[in-house]
């Protein structure tokens, strides 16, 4: 192939989609990087520490799309202190510098001002596709950069951000002239739009495949919207309260009922069960349907609804819905691939009106079932080795009993039994979140058994050492692992720290590691940075008190990364980068 | 037997407080412990009830080492019966009776914070006695939505490996747990304090749904009484009932207190005359709450519906703290004291 002219190997490497693919044929030879190089057109970095946004522009200036991840991901759970990092900033800024030929930006848990959104709107003329996923730091100020000036705009995405409200009038900032917007989701925005541009706007994006707005938009709005958008694919509903007249919501059906081609539906908010019925025209062509915002609906109105849903494959509602809701569900939705159940009540905890019973009826029901996100607030080993059997085609298992250290509740047993079976069954098991009462056994089942598991979240579970020990001795394939509230140590984290190499990240809250442990694993493993985090003086302390018993003390919060960028520069005081 | 408990439960109640790290979550299971056998060994051995301690509830818990606080929280709130594998739990039951057994330990760290204030001898015995109806009456009682009716032995079978951060839901939560994003989270919080627009066709079925997930079991604190309780405002439909339920809910502590000290008549019918009026102002006690924006107003102002939605906590104030203006806000009636 080397004989090949560059044209040629660059056609076939445009053949190979996946990052691993690419990053592998870059290390053939130094004809096929340099190649490599110039024709990528998308590159995913993991951690946005690894490597720095200056040597990514630098190595890939043509890039097109570029997809970077910040904070760790227990940072959706308050368990990175603010203030920890991930910025945007210095990678639009690079990119604004290095490759003005971007035109697709996807974050997730980042940093981003309204400066470099502004930046971002004003660097890059082909700029197509921004995605920013549990961000924060900017305003309705940004969005209005990114909408006055990207003018080929197709798809603005906004999941579940933190989105300071300066006022609607970022939605009037899309000009006129553009019209090529594609997926548009502002479904986090906590404040009004103004429903003329927003209705003009849509009338002018003929294109328009996804839409999911806010709960400010009335129903009225919506009505009006779906009759410009018969192509529409995925929507995601304003507010459905009674408050509105009965005549907006037979306009609703009416329009929605034009909608051949939705299957994507989402929203709802605090919709009252009495609108609710005005959906079931669109039931039976639905494939996705997420329910979970919406804690007015209870069992009896959810399952009304997805008893109507056929061909669902994707579900995501709360736990309002029961184990007789879900036992509806699974007679119901015979194709479901994909369930979550969240819960709707963390005040009073340990309470979810689901347990293990729901979960072995969808099982029994659904065999097709692939990704599970369940909280509940029991479980027991013979319903996961039931579950295990009928699903054997798991590739992410995510249960989360809500009360920690939860036994199996027939048996008081721990349920080292059950997640066994679960990764015995589902060999193509990639992502896994365990909960309950745990023994160091399951752990020997998972480095046993779980050969493709990518990443692992583990809480409140486990003896001793030699837990984490066999996960990391046996799950080659490791590439997240994430741990809080368990007794792993210093022998733990040592004992197989080659592994670090191959895997993207290591975190260990309220754990036995040690400073010393930390210490050592940063003189042994200089390609990797070890973050070390303690409650507010905990740093400074350790700065001056250098005895053994400062070395000794508990690491409250642990981060390790492989990075080729060293330490990074931007750490805040409360962390130590050994 | 009075005398003995009290022996034997000053010193362990006061012991166990320096040694609770070393506690440990499935230990608290063991009988053979010495320091759990005594509080159990007068009890009835099937239900086995354990009593929380007040050095436990601190809230220097939060700032110790987590990975041993979730284990010494255990065994602290392990009031409950020991696991019983027979029983099969229904899931109404469990999950009502559940909520009032948190309800009792919710409770309980409110008593147990006072206790440590009031230093009484006398206390600690009060303490074990009223938590242990607390916690019997609690799950006779149950919870919202689902009334327990089931012997709670299968429902808090498990409640000795709960790691109490939990039971105390709101006061002092495990960071990051249950792990679900803020945006959830806060989606919850302002579903919680958003008011229904009122009742309307379609929506007074819902409604009582409604306050059940937005509008959970508010506390109730009675002056003089250091333990706590839960009352779900939606299963009452009427001012009247609930000062009733009010009076049911906290007569059997009266009880207990006037067993104690004869400070009180000792009548029994004296509880009628204190639970009386607690809403007209004219009783020895009267009933006040707490509303969404954190004000203290005196109950029955307003439609009992709007009253159900807005009050967050409610206090069984002594009336002769109204009119010395201890609880903030200007009382909206005279109360005759």
């Amino acid at each position: 192939m080397t004989y090949f002219p560059e044209e040629v190997v660059e056609h076939i490497f445009s053949f190979l989609p996946s990052h691993s693919d690419r990053n592998t044929v870059s290390l053939v030879c130094k004809v096929w990087y340099q190649i490599e190089r110039l024709s990528r057109r998308a590159v995913f970095v993991g951690n946005c520490y690894a490597v720095r946004p200056e040597h990514v522009v630098l190595r890939f200036p043509n890039v097109r799309a570029l997809t970077v991840k910040g904070k760790p991901h227990f940072a959706d759970f308050n368990l990175v202190p603010p203030d920890w990092g991930g910025y945007a900033g210095p990678w639009i800024e690079a990119a604004a510098r290095g490759c003005v030929g971007l035109e697709e930006l996807r974050m997730k848990r980042m940093v981003v001002s309204d400066e470099s959104l502004e930046l971002l709107a004003r660097s890059f003329p082909r700029f197509k596709v921004l995605v920013l996923i549990s961000c924060e730091g900017f305003s309705t100020d940004g969005l209005a950069a990114i909408a006055s000036h990207c003018k080929l705009l197709r798809e603005l995405d906004l999941q579940e951000n933190d989105v300071e409200d300066r006022g609607p009038r970022w939605l009037s900032c899309f000009p006129d002239s553009c019209t090529s917007l594609v997926s548009l989701n502002f479904a986090c925005i906590k404040g009004e739009v103004n429903s003329g541009s927003l209705e003009r706007l849509v009338a002018r994006s003929p294109n328009l495949r996804s839409l999911r707005l806010n709960r400010s938009v009335s129903v009225d709005t919506l009505s009006k919207i779906l009759v410009r958008t018969p192509n529409l694919q995925d929507l995601g509903t304003g507010n459905l309260t009674d408050e509105f007249q009965i005549e907006s919501y037979f306009r609703l059906t009416n329009a929605l009922e034009k909608c051949k081609m939705l299957r994507s539906l989402s929203g709802f908010w605090d919709a009252s069960p009495v609108c609710v019925p005005f959906i079931y025209p669109l039931c039976h062509q639905l494939t996705g349907l997420n329910l979970s915002y919406t804690p007015t609906l209870d069992a009896s109105d959810l399952t009304k609804m997805i008893s109507r849903c056929a061909k669902l494959q994707r579900l995501w509602v709360l736990d309002c819905i029961s184990d007789k809701g879900l036992q509806v569900v699974a007679s119901s939705c015979k194709d479901l691939q994909e369930l979550r159940v969240f819960p709707s009540d963390f005040y009073v905890a340990g309470y979810s009106a689901v347990t293990e019973t729901g979960l072995v009826a969808i099982s029994s029901g659904c065999p097709k079932l692939s990704s599970l996100l369940y909280f509940c607030h029991q479980m027991t080993n013979d319903a996961l080795i039931t579950i295990s059997k009928n699903c054997p085609n798991f590739i992410r298992f995510r249960l989360c009993i809500l009360e920690p250290k939860k036994p199996d509740a027939m048996t008081n047993q721990p349920l080292d039994e059950g997640f066994g079976a679960i990764v015995r069954e589902s060999k193509g098991l990639r992502r896994l979140s365990i909960s309950g009462l745990l023994t160091d056994k399951v752990f020997m089942y998972i480095g046993k058994y779980a050969k493709h598991l990518e990443m692992l979240s583990i809480a409140f579970a486990g003896d001793s050492d030699k837990g984490m020990m066999h996960v990391m001795n046996g799950c080659k394939n490791l590439r997240k692992l994430e741990i809080r509230d368990s007794p792993f140590g210093d022998v733990a984290l040592l004992g197989n720290v080659a592994n670090y190499e191959t895997m993207r990240s290591l975190w260990m809250s309220s754990c036995n590691v040690t400073l010393k442990g930390c210490q050592v694993l940063a003189s042994k493993m200089p390609m990797l940075n070890v973050e070390i985090m303690n409650e507010l003086d905990g740093s400074s302390e350790m700065e001056e008190n250098h005895g053994d018993l400062s070395n000794l003390s508990k690491v409250e919060k642990l981060y390790v990364y492989r990075t080729t960028a060293g330490a990074r520069d931007d750490a805040p005081n409360f962390v130590k980068i050994l | 037997m009075e005398d003995s408990k009290k022996r034997q439960a000053l010193p362990q109640l006061l012991d166990l407080i320096p040694d609770e790290k070393e506690w440990k979550a499935r230990e608290a299971q063991v009988p053979g412990r010495s320091r759990n056998t005594a509080f159990g060994a007068e009890e009835d051995k099937k239900l086995e009830l354990k009593l929380g301690l007040p050095g436990f509830i601190e809230k220097d818990i939060a700032a110790m080492s987590r990975d041993e606080g979730i284990q010494q929280e255990s065994p602290a709130l392990s009031l409950g019966y020991f696991p019983k594998p027979s029983k099969s739990t229904t899931n109404s039951t469990t999950t009502g009776t559940k909520r009032g057994f948190i309800d009792t330990v919710e409770a309980k760290t409110k008593g147990c914070n006072e206790q440590k204030q009031q230093v009484r001898a006398g206390c600690g015995n009060k303490l074990a006695l009223e938590e242990k109806i607390a916690a019997m009456s609690e799950r006779k009682k149950g919870c919202c939505p689902r009334p327990s009716h089931a012997p709670p032995a299968a429902s808090v079978r498990n409640s000795g490996n709960r790691p109490q951060a939990q039971g105390r839901g709101a006061s002092a939560p495990v960071v990051g747990w249950p792990p679900i994003r803020s945006f959830r989270r806060n989606l919850a919080n302002s579903n919680s304090s958003k008011q229904p627009p009122g009742p309307q066709n379609g929506e007074t079925s819902a409604t009582a749904k409604l306050t059940c997930k937005k509008n959970p079991l508010v506390k109730i604190n009675m002056d003089g009484i250091p333990i706590g309780r839960k009352v779900d405002l939606v299963a009452y439909d009427s001012y009247q009932k609930l000062s009733v339920a009010v009076k049911e809910l906290f007569h059997c502590f009266l009880e207990v207190q006037k067993d104690k000290s004869s400070a009180e008549g000792g009548q029994y019918g004296a509880d009628e005359k204190i639970f009386s009026q607690l809403l007209d102002g004219s009783g020895e006690y009267t009933l006040v709450y707490e509303d969404n924006e954190g004000d203290k107003m005196l109950v029955g102002d307003v439609p009992w519906n709007v009253f159900v939605s807005n009050a967050k906590r409610l206090r069984v104030l002594r009336s002769s703290e109204l009119s010395h203006g201890l609880i903030g806000a200007a009382p909206k009636r005279i109360a005759n004291c």
